[in-house]
C-alpha cells in the first residue's frame, strides 16, 4: 500500500506544556479515504495541523511521498498547495469580503496571472453551485453554505490530500450528505481524504481505512471491519461501536460476519 | 438599523464598474454642495432616493427608518441655528427665532438631505471589497486598508458573540439583579469579547498561512467589463442634472 503521508515518531508539545501527541508512527495510505477518530483532545486537530506544516513537531519527522518537511518558505509553500486543509469553524477560515474572493484567496497565492485566478474561481464557482452568492459576504450565508464555500475554497487550489477537521460539525444530515458527496467525488479522481470525526458510524460506512486516536497516541489502525470490530480500543478512546455491528454483535459471536459482510456493502447506502 | 440590511448584492448596478457608479454620484455631490436652492436639493434628493428604490429595490419601511437616523443631528443643528440668545434683554425674551437663519436653516437642511440621499445611493450600491479595492487604487496605506477590511469582519463576528454572550448571562439572572452585578456581569461580557477577537485573530492567521497566505489580504474580484447602456444611462442621468442645475441656479 502506497502512503501518501508517513509520521516517524512525531510529537509535539504546546508552549505551555500540554503534550499533544506522543511519538506517532502512521502511514496514511494514497488514495483512500481515511477517518480519524477519538474522542475529544485526542491531538487529532494538532495532528492535522501538523500535516499541512502549521505547526513544526517537536520531536520526529513527516514526509510526503518519500521527501521529507521542510519549513522553509519555499517548503511550506509546495506542502500547503499539495496538502490542503478544512478548518471546523467555517468563521475562523472565511476573511474575504465576498466568496468570489474567498476563493481567489487562495489561488491568488498560488499564482500570480490574475487571468488564470479568475478562470479557476468561476470554475469552482460552477462546481459547487455558488452562482448565487458569489458576490454576498460569506458571513451571511447559512452554516451548510458557509461550509461549502470553505471546502471550494481549499479545493480552488487543487490539493492532492484533503484534510479536513471535523467537516460536518453544526450541519444537518442533508448538508453533512452533501460534503460527503463532494469528498467521494474527490476521492474518485485519486485524491487522498483524510476525515476527523467523532461519528463512528459515519467512519464506518464511509472509510476505506481509520485512525483511532487517544491521549495523543494512536491506539489502532486498519480497514473499519477490524478497528471496528476492537471493542477495548473504541472504549478506551471514548467511543462506542457502530450501531450496526454492535447491534448484530448482540445476538452473538456467529453474527459478527454478518458485520463484515454489511460492511462490504456499506458503498451502497448512506448511513 | 444597519446600512447592511437594506444592501442587495445584485442590485441592477452591481455588474457596471465602480468608476461608472462614482460617476453617477459624483456630479451630483459637487453641484449640491454649491447649489443654495432648496428646490434643486429637493429634486436630487427626490431623484436619488427613486433611483436607489429602482435600483438597489431596499425595503420602504427600512429606507425611510435610515433617512431618519440623521435626521436629529441634522435637526438640532438647525435648532442652534434658528434660535439665538440675546444677553442684553430680560431672562424671558432671551431666546429668540432670528428671522435672518431661516433660509440658511431652510437651505441647510435640504442640502443636507439631498447630499444623504447620494451618500446612500453610492453605499447601497458598493460593496465593501469595491471600496477597499478603491482605496487601494488611492493610494490609502495598505495597512489601513487591511484594518478596513478586517473590522467589517469583525463586527459582524463579534456582533453575534456578543449577542449570544449577553444572552446566555441574561438566562443565568446576569442583568437582573443589583447594578453592582449588571456592572461586573459587562465587565465579564466585554472581557471574553476581546478574548474572543484575540482568538478569531490568530484563527484566521492559521487559516491563511494554511492557504499560502501571509499577513496580506489579496483577493481577486470578478471582471468587470463596461456596458455601453450603462455608461449611456449614466450620461443621461448626469445630463438631466446639468439641466436642472442650469435651470435652478440661473433661471431659477
Amino acid at each position: 500500500m502506497d502512503s501518501s503521508i508517513q509520521l516517524n515518531n512525531v510529537s509535539f508539545t504546546y508552549p505551555n506544556g500540554m503534550e499533544a501527541l506522543k511519538s506517532i508512527n502512521l502511514s496514511l495510505p494514497k488514495g483512500k479515504k481515511i477517518a480519524l477518530i477519538g474522542g475529544n483532545g485526542a491531538g487529532k486537530s494538532t495532528l492535522m495541523l501538523l500535516l499541512n506544516g502549521i505547526l513544526k513537531p517537536t520531536s520526529g519527522f513527516l514526509n510526503y511521498e518519500g521527501t521529507n518537511y521542510t519549513y522553509n518558505k519555499k517548503g511550506l509553500k509546495l506542502l500547503r498547495s499539495k496538502i490542503g486543509l478544512l478548518f471546523p469553524e467555517s468563521d475562523n477560515q472565511l476573511i474575504a469580503p465576498t466568496v468570489y474572493e474567498e476563493i481567489s484567496f487562495g489561488l491568488l497565492n498560488l499564482y500570480k496571472d490574475v487571468g488564470l485566478v479568475r478562470t479557476k474561481t468561476e470554475a469552482i464557482i460552477s462546481e459547487f453551485f455558488l452562482h448565487e452568492f458569489a458576490n454576498k459576504p460569506p458571513y451571511q450565508l447559512s452554516s451548510g453554505q458557509k461550509k461549502r464555500v470553505c471546502l471550494a475554497a481549499v479545493l480552488a487550489m487543487e490539493p492532492e490530500v484533503l484534510v479536513c477537521d471535523e467537516p460536518v460539525s453544526n450541519l444537518d444530515p442533508k448538508y453533512a450528505q452533501l460534503i460527503f458527496n463532494y469528498l467521494d467525488k474527490l476521492n474518485e479522481k485519486g485524491k487522498t481524504i483524510l476525515v476527523s470525526t467523532h461519528d463512528v458510524n459515519r467512519a464506518y460506512t464511509w472509510a476505506d481505512y481509520v485512525v483511532v486516536m487517544h491521549n495523543g497516541e494512536i491506539l489502532n489502525t486498519g480497514k473499519p471491519e477490524s478497528v471496528f470490530k476492537n471493542k477495548e480500543s473504541l472504549k478506551k478512546a471514548n467511543l462506542n461501536q457502530p450501531f450496526i455491528v454492535d447491534f448484530l454483535n448482540e445476538f452473538g459471536s456467529n453474527f459478527q460476519d454478518s458485520a463484515i459482510i454489511m460492511s462490504k456493502w456499506k458503498k451502497y447506502y448512506n448511513w | 438599523m444597519q446600512l447592511v440590511e437594506l444592501f442587495n448584492y445584485n442590485h441592477k448596478l452591481a455588474t457596471s464598474s465602480v468608476l461608472i457608479r462614482t460617476l453617477w454620484v459624483l456630479p451630483a455631490f459637487i453641484f449640491v454642495i454649491f447649489s443654495t436652492n432648496s428646490m434643486f436639493h429637493l429634486l436630487v434628493f427626490l431623484l436619488f432616493i427613486t433611483s436607489l428604490v429602482l435600483i438597489v429595490k431596499p425595503s420602504i419601511f427600512k429606507l425611510i427608518k435610515l433617512l431618519l437616523i440623521p435626521g436629529a443631528f441634522i435637526f438640532l443643528g438647525c435648532i442652534t441655528l434658528l434660535f439665538s440668545i440675546n444677553l442684553k434683554v430680560p431672562f424671558f425674551k432671551m431666546v429668540y427665532l432670528n428671522e435672518e437663519m431661516f433660509f440658511k436653516v431652510i437651505v441647510l437642511f435640504s442640502r443636507s438631505y439631498a447630499l444623504i440621499a447620494i451618500v446612500y445611493f453610492w453605499i447601497l450600491t458598493q460593496s465593501i471589497s469595491e471600496i477597499a479595492s478603491g482605496m487601494r487604487a488611492i493610494k490609502i496605506p495598505v495597512l489601513f486598508v487591511e484594518l478596513f477590511v478586517l473590522t467589517y469582519k469583525f463586527i459582524f463576528l463579534l456582533m453575534g458573540s456578543f449577542k449570544t454572550m449577553l444572552l446566555a448571562q441574561k438566562c443565568r439572572l446576569a442583568y437582573s439583579t443589583t447594578s453592582k452585578n449588571a456592572i461586573q456581569s459587562y465587565g465579564f461580557l466585554f472581557a471574553a469579547i476581546f478574548t474572543k477577537a484575540m482568538q478569531q485573530t490568530s484563527q484566521i492567521e492559521i487559516a491563511m498561512a494554511s492557504r499560502l497566505g501571509s499577513n496580506e489580504f489579496c483577493f481577486v474580484r470578478p471582471r468587470i467589463v463596461n456596458k455601453g447602456k450603462d455608461v449611456f444611462t449614466m450620461l443621461i442621468f448626469n445630463g438631466l442634472l446639468v439641466f436642472i442645475f442650469v435651470i435652478f441656479e440661473y433661471n431659477g
